[in-house]
């Protein structure tokens, strides 16, 4: 019949999956790692409600969270090799703009935990004599927590999805591989579930612990 | 000493305190008055939760406008809200040693067995180890007066700390702060519980309007022929 014989996926592919997945879990960490120190710092200071700092974060929070997050790697990856001197590699652009992406919406979440904390509790711990910080320390995260890590969770698992997109500037991760084994073996079925199938076995793991500490969440005061 | 000495707060354009000046010395000072007549905002004041407008409070030689001086005061005037205020992720034992442990440096284990006979004096030594939630309001308020005690302050601020009660653990609250004021504790109490300001007061507070409408030993104000005060006294003992 003349037909084409695809080839089959070999051991090499495999590994080259596994090394995708490892890549994407990678980048991921970093970029949760960068989004969570900036995202901790700009909502903390966004909680205090210093009337014109405050106003000034969201232009820093605002345009990130309302655009694609493809934009902003083109952005990184083309755009400011063209108007600087500085051209950052597929990697540099990838963890960057998905880890400044990340504390954009960290910071909404830590600032959102922060104030989720009565005013009472402040006011009790001040009337004590205790300093802000120390209110912070020993009062306010200790509450806040636990609106945050639920939420952090969830951020969490959808930037490992969206991490994905790093592809598009000719980032190897996991959706790569999957490209590319597509392109020599043209089984998108059976690559693209594998694909799926890894996703799942890092995302779900997490999406379990979001649960977890969510009852923690509702248990509070119960268990101490 | 707490001395008021022509102080002023608005909230926006409403002003709350007009100009009041006031000395809180030894004994229990009762405040009544309409909500709204500036009762609460006059405790803030004293604590340094709300800043004033004009005007000083000198607590003890410490004038509140200089910022340096606000936590020595908050020490020296610990407040207890209406609404409790209880750490909910310590337990009634934590609450109470929580502050002297980071503020007043003591150890934990001296901390620990004040807080133990206080807990004791208000009738919840068994409950050193409960959290907030697992306590009734009248439980978790008299948590809330040890905590206050605690830092051994010279005066006492209750802000309403029955209002949120219902009697019976009203009248427990009460007669904790009864024993703390038979001590030798000096308190500015504001509250609408008549019985308990005819029988603890030294002395009686009048706002209205955020201005100082009486100042009068107890039972000259239960006895007084002020129209305006005996309108208020009417109103709270038929509601």
């Amino acid at each position: 019949m003349g037909q084409y014989i695809f080839p089959n996926l070999t051991g090499y592919d495999v590994q080259l999956l596994l090394k995708g997945m490892g890549t994407t879990i990678l980048i991921t960490l970093l970029a949760i790692a960068i989004g969570l120190a900036f995202g901790f710092v700009i909502g903390l200071i966004r909680s205090m409600r210093i009337p014109v700092v405050s106003k000034l974060l969201l232009i820093y929070i605002e345009p990130i969270r309302n655009s694609p997050l493809v934009a902003q790697l083109f952005f990184a990856y083309y755009g400011i090799a063209m108007v600087t001197n500085f051209s950052p590699s597929a990697f540099q652009a990838a963890v960057w703009t998905l880890g400044i992406n990340t504390s954009a919406f960290a910071a909404v979440i830590v600032n959102a935990s922060i104030r989720s904390v009565d005013k009472g509790q402040w006011e009790a711990a001040y009337s004590l004599g205790l300093t802000y910080w120390q209110t912070f320390r020993l009062v306010v995260v200790q509450q806040a927590i636990r609106v945050f890590i639920p939420s952090f969770v969830g951020l969490c698992v959808n930037q490992l999805q969206v991490s994905s997109l790093v592809s598009l500037i000719g980032f190897v991760d996991l959706t790569r591989v999957g490209y590319m084994l597509t392109l020599r073996t043209y089984r998108p079925f059976l690559i693209w579930s594998i694909v799926a199938v890894l996703y799942f076995v890092i995302s779900y793991p997490i999406s379990r612990f979001a649960r977890y500490a969510e009852t923690r969440v509702k248990a509070f005061g119960k268990i101490g | 000493m707490i001395q008021v000495r022509n102080v002023s707060k608005s909230f926006g354009k409403t002003q709350v305190l007009k100009n009041v000046t006031i000395d809180f010395s030894q004994g229990v000072a009762v405040i009544m008055g309409q909500s709204g007549a500036g009762k609460s905002t006059l405790l803030r004041c004293i604590n340094g939760l709300e800043k004033i407008d004009g005007g000083d409070i000198v607590v003890d030689n410490l004038s509140i406008n200089d910022k340096k001086n606000v936590r020595e005061i908050r020490e020296k005037c610990t407040m207890v809200f209406q609404q409790f205020n209880l750490f909910p992720h310590l337990n009634a034992l934590e609450n109470i040693t929580l502050s002297p442990i980071h503020v007043l440096k003591m150890e934990k284990d001296q901390a620990e067995k004040k807080a133990t006979a206080l807990l004791e004096m208000v009738g919840l030594g068994e409950k050193a180890k409960s959290y907030p939630s697992q306590l009734s309001g009248g439980q978790q308020q008299r948590v809330a007066i040890a905590r206050a005690l605690m830092m051994e302050p010279m005066a006492l601020l209750l802000d309403e700390i029955t209002s949120a009660l219902d009697p019976e653990m009203t009248a427990e609250v009460l007669d904790v702060i009864e024993r703390v004021a038979r001590k030798g504790t000096t308190m500015i109490v504001v509250t609408h519980e008549l019985s308990f300001a005819r029988k603890v007061a030294d002395r009686i507070v009048f706002l209205e309007n955020g201005t100082i409408h009486a100042d009068m030993k107890t039972e000259e104000f239960f006895n007084t022929q002020n129209e305006r005060i005996n309108r208020f006294l009417q109103k709270i003992e038929f509601s």
